[in-house]
């Protein structure tokens, strides 16, 4: 898979605080959830793909660009959506939109045409020439999704947006996001600290920790291992257990004292007991518990 | 009424390359500020100001005898006269740096808009140039337009070659001191706006920075010690010594006009300085 991020030995630090410790990274295309608790180092992960801190360390390259000698060039290709609120006053949602678009290069016309196209996408049609100070929270963050995408970007970052969004405002959040990534093609970085935000949207994740990256796998993966990879260990013939396992049409690794199985497309754990049930006394299960590690493991790990 | 389709809709145009990042900076700022009532009154009253200056040349080029006999004075319809024209717009510097400035970056501060500008390709520089720009505008709005244009009133009642051989170079020397003073202003501006937040706290700020504020403390100082290089500090002070030297007009004796342009590119640079150390394209709590 083409990689639309990468880093080598990348560090940051906010003066004694080294936030980032040396990631090695290729963030593939498509929607990636880039996942951690609080101080993790998802801001300055997403800062530093802006070009907004300088790289004293190592080395990143976004979308072929170079994050540190380029930075002008990658911003015209990203469309952020930031974490706190970004208003600014005086302005209604097309005017703000629209000069979002003009910031990045769209001329007047096309970027105040494009505004309404956006607003409307994100639910805020009937509100576009509202004063912005009497948004809610919820509407405040679709407005930072409508120009982040004026300009139709190849990256769009999403820096916790579903911040203090109700559970139905949550849902269409996500959904537009959804769409934007799997429908369109567009490639999305979304980082939060929430896991459902990510398995409802991304395909591949990146989880954070203290700066480091703990886990990196595909979201989809792990939804097709969760339950179907167990480890078995226990006494007798664990050979002949294994060779009526294949047979059964289950893949078969040797671990150490036991056997990892993955089950069979459309069957269930039920399936391994039939094995052990032909097999009779030649083998006796002391150990039978769910394998590999799933998303939630990895930030459980990383949380805690 | 367009109709939308309400899924999203890729964007098939191409962003422009502008050799001027700022540009839609100062075009925001300025729509957003310009069709408000009381700015147009007020870009009124500045022009009003200089259709009396125009009058008055009138008057001194057409019936110069005629206004000597009446009033009993006259005054140089030369340079000098276009050095005071223009300096008496400083009350317009004051006014429009105040009402269109302080909020310019606090506005932004406060709604943490920083963060969507740097999320653009935008630069510190461009952000900076961009806000200048919007002050600029209507600085030069109320001193170096109207003014030039007297100067061309001037140069078609009088079409002479004497006249013209005394005032050719004033639109040269006024657009310098115009840039001189409006960086100034507009810079020491942005970079207290850029340190507070509260409008009138800015405000008050920028009079005492700039030099006004400063002047009797500065006096009392002078007395004080007997040094006239304290009067370096007053940067109002310091443009009109330059713009007096520039013009051919009468200078104050106590400083020379080159260690005013010193002072005040020296207050440029410090307020340049001040200004990109406070825009953080990234705030770090730590």
């Amino acid at each position: 898979m083409e990689s639309i991020i990468e880093t080598r030995g990348l560090t940051q630090s906010y003066g004694p605080k080294t936030v980032l410790h040396g990631l090695d990274l290729q963030v593939p295309s498509g929607a990636v959830g880039l996942l951690g608790p609080n101080g993790a180092g998802k801001s300055t992960f997403l800062r530093s793909i802006l070009g907004l801190l300088p790289v004293p360390e190592g080395a990143c390259r976004v979308l072929g660009h170079d994050a540190h000698g380029e930075a002008l060039a990658i911003r015209r290709q990203i469309g952020l959506v930031p974490e706190s609120d970004c208003l600014i006053p005086g302005m209604n949602a097309v005017e703000m939109t629209t000069y979002a678009g003009e910031l990045v290069g769209m001329g007047h016309a096309d970027a105040k045409e494009r505004a309404h196209q956006v607003l409307y996408y994100v639910g805020l049609g009937e509100a576009r020439y509202r004063e912005l100070e009497g948004y809610s929270q919820g509407m405040k963050q679709r407005l930072k999704l409508a120009q982040a995408l004026v300009h139709d970007p190849d990256l769009l970052l999403l820096d916790e947006p579903t911040n203090g969004m109700d559970p139905p405002g949550r849902e269409q959040m996500l959904e537009l996001v959804r769409e934007v990534s799997r429908d369109k093609g567009m490639n999305v970085i979304l980082s939060t600290h929430l896991l459902p935000d990510v398995e409802q949207t991304c395909d591949h994740v990146i989880v954070l920790k203290e700066g480091r990256v703990v886990e990196e796998r595909s979201v989809e993966r792990q939804l097709i291992d969760a339950g179907r990879v167990y480890d078995l260990r226990g006494r007798g013939e664990l050979d002949a257990l294994a060779d009526a396992l294949r047979a059964a049409g289950h893949e078969v690794e040797t671990i150490q004292d036991g056997l990892r199985v993955q089950i069979a497309p459309d069957q269930g754990s039920d399936a391994i007991f039939m094995v052990l049930r032909d097999l009779g006394e030649r083998v006796q299960i002391r150990h039978f518990l769910e394998a590999g590690r799933t998303l939630q493991d990895s930030f459980v790990e990383a949380v805690s | 009424m367009p109709i939308y389709e309400q899924g999203y809709q890729r964007w098939n145009g191409e962003l422009q390359e502008r050799p001027l990042r700022w540009w839609p900076i100062v075009r925001q700022g300025v729509m957003q500020v310009l069709p408000q009532r009381k700015y147009l009154i007020l870009l009124g009253l500045a022009w009003i100001q200089k259709i009396f200056a125009g009058v008055a040349l009138y008057g001194r080029l057409k019936g110069g005898d005629l206004l000597e006999g009446v009033f009993g004075t006259t005054f140089d319809s030369g340079a000098p006269f276009f050095w005071a024209t223009l300096n008496d717009s400083m009350i317009w510097v004051v006014i429009f740096t105040i009402m269109v400035g302080s909020d310019l970056v606090a506005a932004d501060r406060r709604g943490k808009a920083l963060q969507l500008y740097f999320s653009k390709p935008i630069s510190r520089n461009d952000y900076v140039f961009g806000k200048l720009g919007v002050i600029a505008t209507f600085l030069a709005l109320t001193t170096w337009l109207p003014t030039l244009l007297v100067w061309l009133f001037a140069v078609a009642i009088q079409p002479t070659s004497a006249y013209f051989g005394e005032i050719w170079y004033v639109p040269f020397v006024m657009t310098v001191h115009s840039l001189l003073m409006i960086s100034t202003a507009g810079l020491f501006m942005l970079a207290v706006s850029a340190t507070a937040q509260r409008s009138v706290f800015i405000a008050v700020t920028w009079i005492v920075i700039f030099g006004y504020g400063f002047v009797p403390v500065i006096e009392l100082v002078k007395a004080i010690t007997n040094v006239e290089v304290w009067g370096l500090l007053n940067m109002a002070g310091n443009l009109e010594q330059v713009g007096a030297w520039w013009f051919g007009a009468e200078v104050d004796d106590g400083i020379h006009p080159a260690l005013s342009l010193i002072a005040l590119a020296g207050g440029l640079g410090g307020a340049y300085w001040w200004l990109r150390r406070k825009i953080e394209p990234v705030e770090v709590v730590l």
